[in-house]
């Protein structure tokens, strides 16, 4: 079997948990009653005046089955209700918000993957020693702050110094003005591309606390996941042989164990992803970031449900296809892999 | 019947041994007892509660407030660890903030300990169909980031202690099974089984006194380190405002009370919730290391 044909294997498994993410946001659905899933269905404010016409129209009373193919099929054209937080249908609030968030992402993913990797090598090759200790310290405390608090109290020690939100005002008003293209929606791309350097620097001021605050905990686990995967292969045989070789330990440990040390935190990528998922909606919340986490819980704080399912719809695809993508880069990166 | 005791020894020794072994290394490791002592001061601060800091009200849960200033107030005599927002006392909602922790998280833990085990060994041992089913529906929900599958658990289920203990087992049984089934199929194919299998013992039997004994420690291992976590995903969630009424007892929603206060000059009211949910995190956390390295065969003699 071929790379090819695994793909297409993988793609085929894809159906049933498709198919039980649906249910899963239906059977949560359903705990609502009618008219609180009208928002579910309506595409404008004012069909939500008229809820009655929306229950009759949709089949809000009919039986269980038929109603999940009513709403299936709302999904698949597109539909996901009408977000009174956003005052805009979900899915449109949705993709104006996930660039905000991919830019934050963008920032942190240094900041997790460079001293997670480095840190969890050097505890491996120095197992036992301080270095190890103490990165075995940092990933324990790390684990141990919630993000919210973390988030906290470096905001308390760094307010006057680190602005909140995502531009200062002077860099909204730019943004607004008909002289500035917006071409991504992350703000700073579209300072580059509009030649604004100032409003650059002003933007990435506004996304350092964020950042740092979004990485500690996932740089935490990969560190951890890095150092035992490493010393897995350090215990190999074939390491042995290239010692015996004669080769120096640099060579041993960069070219033959750390590059088949690296697979094994692909495999973890699905939950990295999650992981950062639910530091996204933490971080937006204390830094007033408006992205996508943002949008969720202050619509679940308002009990707006229609956003609420509609993301966390959005939100179970996604990763799912992380999950795919995750999979495929395992099966290339290891030969080993029985298809 | 002294032969019989005699016998008994022998047969127990080397269990003994081992257990001998085991403390020996926990003996050895101060990280261990650090983590010990951790918990226990918050057990006790739990089961003590109600003299450390008497209710004040009808509901015990239920932090009292002096006065209505929005501005949180230092310590005093009144309120030894200060006030936060609303002039809720911050001593008292982080003493019962520890039987809340203690409340939601062991159930939880509970519960996803025996669905997830449950569920894996059926699914690892049966196969077929049934482990498809279960293995899919592991899938879908790790489709989810817990936190957003609890939230919307909860504003499905309406605010409480219970929503939340619901929540988070939906969204933590997966990793108990996931974890439970592998170990199955690696013990399965093991010559004990099939030796129990050809004296003709049930399934139920072989599963219960044959496989769960030699494939539980790494599910228990999960659950030393899930502790603490899922003690952080409840206060992230009371944090929201979205998983406990307001006023009630919880270092998450005490947390979420300074959000408007978060500056150097009422340091307190940031710092004392949040000290309190990091440390008793930090013990379980240090106790889940120290275990797995005591437990795993496969460092544990090194």
């Amino acid at each position: 079997m071929d790379l090819r044909d695994y793909i297409i294997r993988r793609l085929l498994l894809l159906i049933p948990v498709l198919f039980g993410i649906t249910l899963l946001i239906f059977a949560v659905l359903m705990l609502f009653s009618p008219s609180q899933r009208a928002a579910v269905y309506a595409t404008s404010p004012k069909a939500l005046k008229n809820i009655d016409v929306i229950i009759q129209k949709y089949g809000l009373n009919e039986p269980i089955y038929v109603q999940y193919f009513t709403w299936l099929k709302q999904v698949l054209s597109g539909n996901l209700g009408f977000s009174q937080i956003a005052s805009r249908p979900v899915l449109e609030a949705i993709l104006d918000k996930l660039p905000a968030t991919f830019e934050l992402a963008l920032f942190s993913a240094p900041l997790i993957l460079i001293p997670g990797f480095y840190l969890g090598t050097v505890a491996a090759t120095h197992k036992d020693k301080l270095v190890d200790q103490f990165s075995r310290v940092l990933a324990i405390v790390g684990w141990s702050l919630p993000t919210f608090w973390l988030g906290l109290i470096l905001l308390m020690f760094f307010s006057g110094i680190l602005p909140t939100g995502r531009l200062s005002n002077q860099a909204v008003l730019l943004k607004q003005s008909e002289a500035f293209t917006v071409y991504t929606g992350m703000n700073t791309v579209d300072a580059l591309l509009n030649g604004k350097f100032w409003m650059f620097f002003d933007a990435v001021q506004h996304l350092i606390l964020p950042a740092v605050t979004l990485a500690v905990v996932s740089m935490a686990a990969l560190m951890r996941i890095m150092r035992s995967s490493m010393l897995e292969e350090l215990r190999a045989k074939y390491v042995t042989t290239a010692r015996a070789k004669g080769l120096k330990e640099e060579t041993v440990i960069n070219k033959h164990a750390r590059r088949n040390a690296l697979i094994s935190p692909v495999t973890t990528a699905t939950w990295m992803v999650a992981l950062l998922f639910n530091g996204v909606a933490v971080v937006e919340i204390i830094f007033n970031y408006k992205g996508i986490g943002w949008l969720f819980i202050r619509s679940a704080q308002q009990l707006d449900i229609a956003t609420v399912l509609g993301f966390s719809l959005f939100n179970g695809l996604i990763i799912m296809l992380f999950n795919l993508l995750a999979d495929i880069l395992y099966a290339y990166l290891d030969p080993r892999i029985n298809y | 019947m002294k032969n019989r005791i005699k016998e008994f020894k022998k047969r127990m020794a080397p269990r003994i041994e081992e257990l001998q072994f085991t403390i020996d290394k926990i003996k050895q490791s101060p990280l261990t007892l650090v983590a010990l002592f951790i918990i226990l001061f918050f057990v006790f601060i739990a089961i003590f509660a109600p003299y450390l800091a008497p209710p004040k009200g009808s509901d015990p849960y239920m932090m009292p407030n002096y006065g209505y200033s929005a501005t949180p107030s230092p310590p005093s005599e009144e309120a030894v660890f200060g006030t936060t927002q609303q002039q809720y006392d911050l001593y008292y909602g982080c003493i019962w903030g520890a039987r809340t922790a203690f409340k939601l998280a062991t159930p939880v833990l509970g519960l996803v300990f025996l669905i997830g085990t449950g569920l894996g060994l059926i699914s690892g041992y049966y196969g077929g169909i049934i482990d498809e089913i279960i293995m899919r529906s592991v899938d879908t929900v790790f489709a989810f980031p817990y936190i957003i599958l609890a939230v919307t658990l909860v504003i499905a289920l309406g605010q409480g202690l219970s929503s939340m203990i619901i929540a988070l087992t939906v969204a933590y049984w997966p990793f108990y099974a996931r974890v439970m089934r592998g170990e199955v199929l690696k013990q399965k194919e093991k010559d004990y089984v099939k030796a129990a299998e050809s004296l003709g013992a049930s399934d139920a039997r072989i599963m219960i006194k044959h496989i769960v004994p030699n494939s539980i420690y790494p599910v228990l291992i999960l659950a030393s380190l899930d502790f603490g976590a899922i003690v952080i995903a409840g206060a992230t969630l009371s944090f929201f405002g979205i998983g406990f009424p307001i006023g009630y007892s919880s270092w998450g929603q005490l947390a979420s009370f300074a959000r408007d206060w978060v500056s150097l000059n009422y340091w307190w009211a940031t710092v004392i919730p949040g000290l309190f949910i990091s440390i008793f995190v930090l013990g379980w956390n240090l106790l889940g290391d120290s275990i797995r390295d005591v437990m795993d065969p496969t460092i544990r003699r090194e």
